[in-house]
């Protein structure tokens, strides 16, 4: 065995999914969603640096298998023997749950381990969320967050409404108790467990908090996902693992039909904790009274729900207008030259809020404002950009206008459209004198 | 008044006098050395055990730079990148203390041959300059507190001792328009501030004073007639006429842009720093609390060395004995996943590879002296056996780590509370303070045994360990009290044995344990209420402390903020009430919530106090009951057993 100076805490898995909600960006002809810019950055890049912030050295990515081809490129280009990061692809059918991803790269997972999903972007510093972990030794804490209140997305043709979600929080010591997806639910009221508010009187139920994606797991859990995957098909973690997980809490029969207290006693027997005695003897810790005279079942399972401040920004790129957002966001916070090595005529005029890749050439009299613009594009004279994202290799013509568009990489605007709040998928071509409102321009594929 | 009397300060007067009982420390009749924790009230002995201390401080800075008092300027650049204005408060309190105590060195720096040298009339000449410039300038120096950076914040507070009085001096005659701010004595010095700005901010800057210093000579100021000279001479130079200055500003951009970058980074960190530096002076020598967080832990530490530092740290592994079995624990499993690098044996590198681990206990909370010695035996193990074949040696110290958990912990609370059942009988009103696991074991122990006897837990905030005691001891079944230590007048007429815990004994027989617990002690002592220790000998420390100064922890003062939704200094939990419940929590505040910003309020939350040995009546331990003073004895006669 090869000497290793550190032994290892976490081993991450970031899940590049397909991104539904970011239809039609995430085409074939264009890009997957892990690699879409956000202030002409991957998105794959941000989680990537929060990891490589956090100290975990260990990141495996979960691709499907339509994009991986284009993810794996850039991986191996950008991040392969450079920097303190080990990235393994991992490429899954299409279709595959979160849960199932897991279950079959279970082998490889020897640690406890962080999950995140490649459209998070946060500026969460990562020792504060790790040491929640680290401290409490719950079995999944889990990140939540209150989404900010956007400018209002200027996108508007394919709004998908946010799922909503109950979270129920333990006021005093921060456990997760209670999850429900209000997809089911659409009545004013909902039920609660009378066990529930018993063992947790003071109850924080909110559905202003939504979930991270950004969750720590003991290293059992995967044991059990791979339980929760077989007997599901397209399981999920929000979906099915992370509910099964905070059920079990209270739910002892749950738990012991699911499975969850076999797979759990099994790995506490194969890894006992190290520090039962230290916390038992502790003059804080409250008695530990398992076998309490009621009788009552005390589960061994705990889950944490970190709540991020409201000042420190966490946003998901999920669905068009969150991209938008994200996108916005991070343009206008980058401390990166704004327009590096572009050619750029004297009399256009170029907002402080924009962004503009290399290489790009804008023409005369043309203006950008509140917006980004990727690397190779040509554009035309006279045309003005306004909240927009110009992905690499977009091709402008004279006299375009654009308002709230996503133009994906390699597609054409010819001259005199004006496009307002539309997407235009990868390589398509805009006739001239397009005008169009919210619309989504996409080449048909037989699929 | 006899230097004895003062040991009973804090008791009141009628108390039994001291100097009639035959105590160990008697013979030493310095009056500061017997003066008991509790004695902080007491003034006299306050102010004589305080001055030797603080007159150390401003000694060396004003020693140090004697430029200082001629040079304002050149203090400001060695006092730039340091966050001194929020110590400002403390620092002064500390200097006007030290200012009445060391007032020869105050003369001797205002001696100071430098004044005689080439400089004075320049520098007076600017100092007046300064203060014409007036508040525009004073604007742009307190804006940012950005500027500083992690240096320590002692080192910076003497540098502004040092500039202090010198500025006050200068001021005191020049101009009262500097003294103006309530009295606060230094002026914030520009340099700091300078390095904050942008280029063209100091560019500014230069050419104003530039501005302001030509107009002065045009009004037909006095002196200075060569240096502006100088000025005419060479408009554009770029330098301004203050040396000092113009190395300032002749850094190179880059530098300076680094360091604006550096600053914004951690304003937020220094921020917080600053806040903690409302130190009090008495205290001053002991470590600022500290607030653990793994982004500084190095990233090659064990994982279950780290998470033990932060539990610590948040106070969730607390009492001796489970800080040092959680140490050993974390090292036993550091030392199981260890791989030995090449070139080099196991038995050989352990050190290498503990120390750093070690180090960063220390940084997450100050060695207990449990885990000072658990540690000291481990290290005397593995330089013992040095020979062994990696996997044996290995093996051999988990052995180790295992039979000192056993032998010194596990077993020897089992022996002490077989001994301490014969001390238990039916009918006792047992007094017991805060929470010792050992003493828990003991009282549960006797319940068992079917003895009929009635508990008082007597508790004290922030911590309130003694509430767990109760819940463990009522959800057995025992009867019990609980009061706070206020009530300990009140309580004590019915108990008739006290049963303490101990973090440490000391050589002299003292018992170092959970603050407060000096006060159960003394107290049950008038009442010639026997007061029983609890205390493993591998708790004993060759160490010798007289008072709870010297030696101490400082908890975070934030504990004493609110009491109702206290998690011990747990960040992220709280953090979730602000979002949710933020205004609950700021109601729940109370009055000292905004207690930092308030410029004369300080916070002291110590952790431990000193009972004086003749407080206590017997200690059990594993080896037997011993007097306290026994504490060398079985020290000398056990370390050698110990050390095999």
């Amino acid at each position: 065995m090869p000497y290793r100076k550190r032994v290892p805490e976490f081993q991450a898995v970031i899940m590049a999914g397909y991104g539904n909600g970011l239809y039609p960006l995430t085409e074939e002809s264009n890009m997957p969603k892990a690699l879409l810019p956000i202030a002409n950055q991957p998105m794959i890049s941000y989680p990537l640096s929060w990891l490589e912030a956090s100290g975990v050295s260990d990141v495996i990515v979960v691709s499907l298998n339509s994009g991986s081809k284009k993810l794996g490129h850039y991986l191996d280009r950008v991040y392969e023997g450079s920097g303190s990061l080990h990235i393994t692809l991992e490429v899954v059918d299409d279709n595959t749950g979160t849960a199932d991803a897991l279950a079959l790269i279970k082998d490889k997972i020897k640690t406890d381990f962080i999950v995140i999903s490649c459209d998070l972007l946060t500026e969460l510093i990562p020792h504060q969320f790790l040491d929640m972990h680290r401290s409490e030794d719950p079995t999944v804490t889990a990140l939540f967050f209150e989404p900010n209140k956007g400018e209002g997305g200027p996108s508007g043709s394919s709004k998908i409404k946010d799922v909503t979600q109950y979270v129920g929080i333990d006021a005093n010591n921060s456990q997760l108790v209670y999850l429900n997806n209000s997809d089911v639910m659409d009545s004013d009221e909902f039920s609660l467990r009378m066990s529930l508010l018993s063992q947790h009187p003071v109850l924080n139920i909110t559905r202003l908090l939504q979930d991270g994606h950004l969750y720590v797991f003991k290293r059992w859990v995967i044991d059990l996902i791979s339980v929760v995957s077989q007997k599901r098909n397209m399981a999920s973690i929000k979906e099915h693992v992370l509910p099964l997980l905070v059920k079990s809490q209270q739910q002892k029969v749950l738990a012991d039909r699911e499975g969850v207290t076999k797979v759990m006693e099994a790995a506490m027997a194969a890894h006992p904790s190290t520090q039962k005695l230290a916390l038992s003897l502790s003059t804080t810790q409250s008695p530990e009274n398992t076998e309490s005279e009621k009788g009552e079942w005390k589960s061994p399972i705990k889950c944490k729900a970190f709540v991020a401040a409201k000042d420190v920004y966490c946003g998901r790129a999920n669905s068009i207008p969150n991209y938008f957002e994200v996108n916005r966001y991070y343009t206008k916070i980058t401390d990166k030259v704004r327009n590096p090595g572009a050619t750029i005529q004297v009399q256009t005029q170029v907002g402080a809020d924009s962004l503009i890749g290399e290489d790009t050439k804008i023409g005369d009299r043309s203006s950008v404002k509140k917006s980004t613009i990727g690397a190779h594009c040509t554009i035309g004279k006279n045309v003005k950009i306004v909240n927009s994202i110009v992905m690499d290799h977009a091709v402008l013509e004279d006299n375009v206008k654009l308002e709230g568009c996503i133009i994906c990489s390699g597609s054409k605007v010819c001259e005199k459209s004006t496009l307002k709040d539309c997407e235009v998928g990868g390589g398509f071509r805009v006739e001239k004198d397009t005008n169009s409102r919210n619309e989504q321009l996409v080449d048909f594929q037989e699929q | 008044m006899d230097p004895k009397k003062k040991t009973v300060g804090f008791v009141p007067e009628h108390d039994i006098n001291t100097s009639d009982l035959p105590s160990p420390g008697s013979s030493n009749n310095n009056s500061t050395i017997n003066s008991p924790v509790s004695a902080l009230s007491n003034t006299p002995d306050l102010s004589s055990a305080n001055t030797p201390l603080l007159a150390s401080n401003p000694g060396s800075s004003a020693s140090t730079p004697p430029a200082s008092s001629t040079q304002p300027r050149s203090i400001n650049k060695s006092g730039a990148r340091s966050s001194y204005e929020p110590m400002k408060s403390s620092y002064e309190e500390q200097w006007g203390l030290a200012d009445r105590a060391s007032g020869s060195q105050k003369a001797h720096k205002m001696a100071s041959p430098r004044d005689g040298s080439g400089f004075p009339k320049d520098q007076q000449q600017q100092q007046a300059g300064k203060q014409k410039e007036g508040k525009g300038k004073r604007v742009s120096i307190s804006s940012p507190v950005i500027s500083a950076t992690s240096k320590d914040a002692k080192s910076s507070g003497l540098g502004i001792q040092g500039s202090g009085p010198a500025s006050a001096e200068a001021s005191g005659s020049s101009s009262p328009a500097q003294a103006g701010p309530g009295g606060k004595g230094p002026q914030k010095p520009s340099a700091p501030s300078q390095k904050s700005m942008t280029k063209a901010e100091r560019r500014e800057l230069q050419e104003k004073q530039k501005a302001e210093k030509a107009a002065r000579l045009q009004a037909g100021l006095p002196a200075s007639g060569k240096k502006a000279a100088q000025v005419l001479a060479q408009p554009n130079s770029g330098f301004s006429p203050n040396p000092t200055k113009s190395l300032a500003s002749s850094f190179p951009g880059v530098e300076a842009e680094k360091a604006i970058a550096a600053a914004a980074e951690s304003t937020s960190q220094i921020k917080k720093r600053e806040k903690l530096t409302k130190e009090i002076g008495l205290f001053a020598h002991l470590d600022p609390p500290k607030f653990a967080n793994t982004a500084s832990a190095h990233k090659d530490l064990h994982p279950a060395v780290v998470n033990v530092g932060l539990q610590m740290a948040q106070f969730k592994i607390c009492g001796a004995n489970a800080r040092c079995v959680a140490t050993m624990s974390a090292f036993r499993k550091a030392i199981q996943d260890y791989q030995t690098p090449p070139n080099t044996t196991l038995s050989r590198h352990m050190q290498t590879y503990l120390n750093p681990h070690i180090s960063y206990l220390v940084t997450c909370r100050p060695m207990a002296v449990s885990m000072g010695n658990a540690i000291r035996y481990l290290k005397y193990e593995i330089g013992n056996n040095l020979e062994l074949p990696d996997e044996d040696a290995r093996a051999l110290y988990l052995e180790k780590i295992d039979n000192f958990i056993r032998d010194r912990i596990t077993m020897a609370d089992q022996v002490i509370t077989s001994l301490g059942l014969n001390k238990i009988q039916d009918g006792d009103v047992i007094l017991t303070y805060a929470r010792s696991s050992v003493v828990q074991g003991l009282l549960l122990a006797a319940h068992a045994k079917g003895i009929k006897f009635r508990v008082i837990v007597v508790d004290s905030r922030p911590r309130f360990e003694g509430k767990q005691l109760l819940r463990a001891l009522a959800s057995a079944g025992v009867s019990c009290t609980y009061v706070l230590l206020t009530a300990i007048g009140h309580v004590m007429r019915e108990v008739n044995k006290v049963i303490l815990g101990a973090h440490s004994l000391l050589s002299n027989g003292a018992l170092y344990s959970r603050a407060g617990t000096a006060v159960v002690a003394m107290s049950a002592h008038e009442r010639k209420i026997p007061v029983i220790v609890l205390c493993e000998t591998y708790k004993f420390s060759d160490r010798v402390q007289l008072d709870s100064f010297v030696q101490n922890e400082i908890g975070n003062p934030d504990e004493l903020v609110n009491d109702q939704n206290n998690n011990f200094g747990h960040s992220s939990s709280r953090r979730y009430d602000s979002v949710t419940s933020s205004a609950s929590s700021a109601a729940a505040g109370g009055v000292l919530s905004g207690w930092k910003e308030s410029r004369d309020l300080k916070l002291l939350n110590l952790l431990y106090d000193l009972t004086p040995s003749e407080f206590v009546t017997v200690v059990i331990t594993e080896v037997g009951l011993i007097p306290c003073t026994s504490v060398p004895v079985i020290l000398r006669e056990y370390l050698p057993m110990i050390q095999q």
